[in-house]
């Protein structure tokens, strides 16, 4: 079924039933839209709440939507609703709470002995050390496959800078990544 | 090009986001600077251990089912299938019923009550202290990106600027004010002699209405997307005014794809 395409729109469209028609079109993306808020505000509870406080968003505004790219633009949604999450939070209080999940790994990575999980674990560390602005562009870049003109777009930032923060998003995590190891060299000695 | 452009224009050649001439510079010194290209493999190396090791996460079932509830306690729409298709002459009459009703009042506001009367009447009354103090703006910039960042620097949130460079609107700048104990960002437009200001701040307290006003010789108007709610104050003319309405109502964000 192609969600985004035309055909299947048109007809639910003629049922009249905007909302099964919503389900169709951003339930799909769901992980996505959760992936983003995890990346953005990394707690899973809150991610939660972000992630259902931007399908209410994207329900009101439905009929903005025109149809082109529906992951995109809930994605929007969902970065939005999680900024300004943050930014309430960083208003009452600049600290922050220890969160094991903040510093766990993700439900699904296994924890091994192996030198490659240990440079995966390594990096989820240095990514969750990230400053945000560089985190949701690498999210939007890599795993998300967007160009830089419709990340430049989407945050309302120039390409320029959109370019800089993921050169300097993985030089960061390539030097963490690297330290890491030498440190582990050295406990091996 | 040396060593240093190459580094930093490195990862945009990676992405395959470099335009031509850029392109084939830093190909020709990548042909010829060994530290260069062992740079370029070590980033290039790093990608893709990044995009296979960057954590995804499944959204929980608990997440799933408190979307689904919220969505369907959202308003009713009517039931799909025959059933709609059978009634759609009493809804097609109801319509009719209710549009003209709604037309009536309208075109009468009076009977309409105006819930959004007093913010308007409050954004008025900031509207014309600014012109009268002479401080139309905290911020005087046309770079839209330079109020933008202005204002979320001292806001619970970033509001959307935009500007309109060939349409003869320009935009100088913007201030913070408080409308009924809440934080809302104005950004003001010129076009000639007069002064345009548009407010706005976020949704989460409840949106505004879809509606015009006139108020002490002011245009007025409310409204509000996905983001935000937006009022726009001016006495520009009426053909001016809704020029800019519409400019604004269509390039806010909040419909970027």
């Amino acid at each position: 079924m192609n969600l985004d395409g035309s055909s299947d729109t048109r007809s639910l469209v003629q049922t009249g039933d905007k909302r099964s028609l919503f389900e169709t079109l951003f339930l799909p993306h769901l992980d996505a839209a959760y992936t983003l808020a995890r990346w953005i505000v990394q707690r899973d509870q809150d991610a939660q709440d972000v992630v259902q406080e931007a399908y209410i968003r994207a329900l009101k505004g439905f009929e903005g939507f025109h149809g082109v790219n529906a992951r995109a633009w809930l994605l929007t949604i969902v970065r939005n609703t999680a900024c300004t999450w943050l930014k309430q939070q960083s208003r009452f209080s600049n600290i922050v709470p220890f969160d094991e999940t903040v510093h766990s790994l993700p439900v699904d990575a296994p924890v091994s002995e192996g030198s490659q999980e240990q440079r995966i674990q390594r990096l989820h560390e240095a990514l969750n050390k990230l400053p945000v602005e560089f985190r949701e562009v690498l999210l939007l870049y890599e795993i998300e496959g967007w160009s830089y003109k419709k990340i430049a777009s989407a945050l309302d930032l120039p390409v320029g800078t959109i370019m800089s923060r993921l050169s300097r998003a993985r030089r960061r995590l390539q030097k963490e990544i690297a330290a890491g190891e030498d440190q582990e060299v050295r406990n091996e000695l | 090009m040396n060593c240093e452009e190459a580094g930093r224009l490195l990862d945009a050649y990676l992405d395959r986001e470099l335009a031509g001439d850029q392109r084939l510079e830093i190909e020709r010194h990548l042909s010829h600077c060994d530290a260069c290209r062992s740079r370029a493999h070590e980033t290039e190396a790093f990608r893709s251990f990044f995009r296979a090791s960057a954590p995804r996460y499944r959204a929980p079932d608990r997440l799933r089912t408190r979307i689904l509830t919220a969505v369907r306690s959202q308003r009713a729409t009517p039931g799909a299938g025959r059933a709609f298709r059978r009634t759609i002459w009493l809804y097609a009459a109801a319509m009719l019923v209710v549009s003209l009703c709604l037309y009536l009042c309208l075109s009468l506001t009076v009977f309409l009550p105006d819930r959004d009367k007093p913010l308007c009447h409050a954004a008025v009354l900031d509207h014309s202290r600014s012109l009268a103090a002479d401080h139309l703006v905290d911020v005087a910039s046309g770079d839209r990106q330079v109020v933008k960042s202005w204002l979320g620097a001292r806001l619970p949130f970033y509001p959307p600027v935009v500007d309109f460079p060939i349409a003869g609107y320009s935009l100088i700048g913007g201030r913070v004010v408080v409308i009924e104990r809440r934080p809302v960002a104005v950004v003001v437009y010129r076009r000639d002699e007069e002064v345009a200001s548009l407010f706005c701040w976020p949704v989460s307290g409840g949106t505004v209405m879809d509606r015009g006003r006139q108020i002490d010789g002011y245009r007025v108007d409310t409204w509000s997307n996905v983001e935000c709610n937006y009022i726009l104050i001016s006495r520009l003319t009426e053909r001016e005014h809704d020029a800019l309405l519409d400019l604004l109502r269509d390039r806010l964000p909040s419909e970027i794809y």
